[in-house]
């Protein structure tokens, strides 16, 4: 088991949005993590990568305990998060960027031949090398927040609704570029709103109500549509 | 206005424009990263001065030594004051106000020390280098002309610091986007306290310039800094060419000033000038301080 | 108001009106003095800091200019003090009037700097007409108030520490007028959310004029009592050390508080005071409190104060 959240509470202020979570990812296993706003799953992924200190409970990332690691430490053994929207830095350039994703020691050796790699998935990457990342669109600075966590050498991705605000051309690219990657070994944890998007890139969907998992299937069991029209009104 | 007098204005101008660039340029560092403006910038300069004046003067050293403690020792004080009167305020929604105050205090507490320390007597660092120059009919002390020609040196290695490696991005990175910067393992307190060191290790080599020119007191990095703040209203934060050329700008005016008005109204001047500026373009001369 | 607000307003006030009796010791009446001067200036600081929002770090200018307008017209011109005491209060507004236009359409750090620079602006040019205002050494030799029959300085300036308190209460009146006015209202919206203040019709730069201009007069007032009272105008007034002394009290006290920076001036006053004989050690203390309060209590001490007193649910 590469991840393994048992029991996990966290919150903010006076108010306790995880209650006793249990989640788990295998190594090469890609799992998709769906349920209402505002019902934790950001801050899930925050408190698993550091950013938000756990209440109680533990989380393991390949048999090491990361529950109250910071950030750094957790992104050097290997689990990088890549958060929600995808401003990244406006006034650096796409080259910067990725070179700044190769921070960790253990990358900065094989820089070259990651990013060569991250070009290959992104092709649009490699046009826009010495561009301002403010000049971007939308799909492309997603292309590009995940071409910088693919710079740390990840043992486990974790994706923050990759298709927010994304025109369904893009999305595609994006599911594509995600299924190769998974093809490719890595292990994956991604939330999306979007259930078809997740269905097609993701084994296995795990349902997250009120800050506690309350279903966990296979994709191809789950009948999306009933699903989206259930939380999420008419299906999009 | 005759050749020589020409030749005097500019080379005044050059002299202080090259103080007040570096001075403007650490105080950018610092803005851009932390998005704060440091009141305890003059008393880094004050401090390389007289740390300059220890290792140099007092337990005669030499001067290049001094040079070296100096702006070591000025770069591990703005360390530790990014750490202490900064950093635990970062995330509040009034930061800046709160930083004013917090490095006025910063500024008092260095002023004092250095008092305390050495005293209030007038002291003078020895000059970069002897002798004098003539240039088109201004004389110069070598000192001076040094300090003009080494001045563009040291801002090109700032720059190529800031845009050219890997560190000056990341901190650039960790001031544009704090939370995607530390999911990157960014050390985003390292590099705040980096920027602080950076531009108080500026001052410090600004103070080893003015030292031999003027004469030191714990006070004197109170008008340089109100001269650095002018440079930066007038030339924005934002970008590093902004507060560069605004500081030989306001190095010129001010030379002209002095030379046609006077010292006792070359401030008013000044102020009038960037009351001006401000009043036709908010944003400054070089604009696009977006923060 | 509550009534029992007003009533622990009177109390204080009946406390600080018997102090001198009760405490027949010229130094404490001096220090209390300077503390109530200094409440009044921090306290219209606060106006336009805290209530206003507007970063205004030519608050300390408009003591300065009260003192020095004090000094020059009294002794150059031969003013009588009470009408110089009114002008440096005029003279205030004037300057505040003139800070506030450059003001008007900047944000943030730029009102910072500018109002700063405008400060030592200020300074220099009241240290370079040494001819009129003395230079570095300053003016003395004051004239003072002169009231027929009875001298001011006789019982251990007894006279001198009504006139602060008097100061004190008309100054604090001032500001909860203002600030339960219509002015006062609009500037704390524009301070909590500007566009949306904007979008309601309040004018920014006319706000601005006012909040700086009436947050000048007393303080003007309190620089020509100053004059009168210590029978000397020296650029210290301008200092840094003053700055500092001035921002603890709001810190203590405090933003946005009428009260807060009056109960704060009394304690860093006497704590200022007292610790003169230390050298720089004074100011070092001084700066390490401040850095500790700003950290411990974000919201200054009063407001901490305050917060236990409403601990009981209504």
């Amino acid at each position: 088991m590469l991840l393994e959240v048992s029991g996990l509470s966290a919150g903010y202020g006076g108010i306790t949005v995880l209650h006793d979570l249990d989640l788990r990812v295998d190594a090469a296993e890609t799992v998709g993590l769906f349920g209402p706003n505002g019902h934790g799953k950001t801050t899930l992924l925050k408190t698993i990568s550091g950013l938000v200190p756990a209440r109680g409970g533990s989380v393991r990332f390949a048999g090491t305990d990361i529950t109250h690691a910071k950030p750094g430490r957790i992104v050097d053994l290997g689990l990088i998060h890549v958060p929600q929207g995808n401003l990244l830095f406006p006034d650096c350039t796409v080259a910067e960027a990725l070179a700044l994703g190769a921070w960790p020691g253990r990358a900065r050796a094989r820089e070259a031949a990651n990013r060569a790699r991250v070009e290959d998935l992104f092709p649009r990457l490699a046009e826009r090398r010495r561009q301002k990342i403010h000049g971007l669109s939308g799909g492309e600075r997603q292309m590009l927040a995940i071409g910088v966590a693919l710079m740390a050498e990840p043992a486990l991705l974790i994706l923050d609704e990759p298709t927010l605000g994304l025109a369904p051309k893009v999305r595609g690219e994006l599911a594509a570029a995600i299924t190769a990657l998974a093809a490719g070994g890595l292990a994956m944890l991604v939330v999306e709103q979007d259930l078809r998007f997740l269905g097609a890139v993701a084994p296995r969907l795990v349902l997250i109500d009120r800050g506690h998992v309350v279903l966990e299937a296979p994709s191809a069991t789950i009948d999306e549509d009933a699903i989206m029209t259930r939380y999420f009104g008419d299906a999009a | 206005m005759s050749g020589d007098a020409l030749a005097t204005i500019v080379v005044s101008a050059l002299v202080l424009g090259s103080l007040y660039a570096i001075m403007a340029v650490g105080l950018a560092v610092v803005w851009q990263a932390l998005g704060i403006f440091n009141f305890a910038h003059g008393l880094f300069m004050t401090l390389g001065a007289y740390v300059a004046w220890q290792v140099a003067s007092g337990a005669s050293w030499g001067l290049w030594p001094g040079i070296a403690a100096a702006v070591a020792a000025s770069a591990v004080v703005g360390a530790i004051a990014c750490e202490l009167l900064v950093r635990p305020f970062l995330g509040r929604k009034d930061v800046v106000l709160v930083a004013v105050i917090t490095t006025l205090a910063g500024a008092t507490l260095i002023e004092n020390g250095v008092l305390l320390a050495w005293g209030g007597r007038p002291k003078q660092l020895p000059p970069l280098s002897t002798g004098t120059v003539d240039i088109f009919g201004a004389a110069l002390s070598a000192h001076e002309a040094t300090i003009v020609a080494i001045t563009p040196l040291i801002l090109l290695g700032v720059w190529l610091f800031l845009g050219r490696t890997r560190t000056g991005a990341a901190l650039r990175a960790v001031a544009q986007n704090h939370e995607a910067a530390a999911l990157m393992g960014l050390p985003a307190a390292r590099l705040y306290a980096l920027a602080f060191a950076l531009a108080a290790g500026l001052a410090a080599i600004a103070g080893i310039f003015l030292g031999a020119i003027r004469f030191m007191s714990p006070a004197m990095g109170g008008d340089p800094l109100l001269k650095a703040m002018v440079v930066v209203i007038f030339g924005g934060v934002a970008r590093f060419a902004g507060p560069v050329a605004a500081a030989y700008l306001i190095g010129l005016v001010e030379a002209v000033s002095t030379y046609a008005i006077g010292l006792y109204w070359t401030p008013s001047v000044l102020f009038l000038f960037m009351i001006g500026t401000l009043m036709l373009r908010p944003q400054g001369l070089f604009g696009g301080a977006r923060r | 108001m509550t009534m029992r607000k007003a009533l622990i307003g009177l109390v204080v006030l009946a406390l600080l009106a018997a102090l001198p009796f009760v405490f027949p010791v010229p130094y404490i009446r001096h220090i209390f003095i300077l503390a109530f001067i200094y409440a009044v200036v921090a306290a219209n600081w606060d106006l336009s800091l805290g209530y206003g929002g507007i970063f205004n770090f030519a608050h300390v200018a408009f003591f300065s200019i009260g003192v020095y307008g004090y000094g020059i017209l009294t002794k150059i011109a031969g003013w009588s003090p009470w009408m110089a005491l009114g002008a440096g209060g005029v003279l205030a507004v004037c300057a505040a009037v003139l800070v506030a236009i450059p003001v008007l359409r900047l944000s943030g750090i730029y009102i910072i700097l500018v109002t700063f620079a405008f400060a030592q602006l200020v300074l220099q040019l009241v240290v370079s007409q040494s001819g009129l205002t003395g230079g570095m050494m300053g003016m003395v030799g004051l004239p003072t108030f002169q009231i027929p029959g009875y001298n001011l300085v006789r019982d251990g300036k007894l006279g001198y520490y009504f006139g602060a308190l008097i100061l004190l209460v008309a100054s604090t009146g001032f500001l909860r007028l203002v600030v339960g006015s219509r002015l006062g209202l609009a500037i704390r919206a524009l301070r909590d959310d500007p566009d949306y203040a904007a979008a309601r019709g309040i004018s920014v730069a006319r706000q601005r004029i006012l909040t700086l201009a009436a947050s000048a007069f007393f303080t003007g007032v309190a620089g020509a009592y100053y004059a009168a009272y210590l029978r000397i105008a020296s650029p210290d007034a301008f200092g840094v050390s003053l700055l500092s002394l001035l921002l603890s009290i709001l810190l203590l006290g405090g933003l946005a508080s009428i009260y807060g920076p009056v109960v704060a001036a009394l304690g860093l006053t006497f704590l200022s005071e007292t610790s003169v004989d230390f050298g720089p050690w004074r100011h070092i203390v001084i700066a390490v409190v401040i850095v500790a309060v700003v950290r411990i209590w974000p919201g200054g001490l009063w407001s901490a104060l305050r917060r236990i007193g409403r601990r009981h649910p209504s």
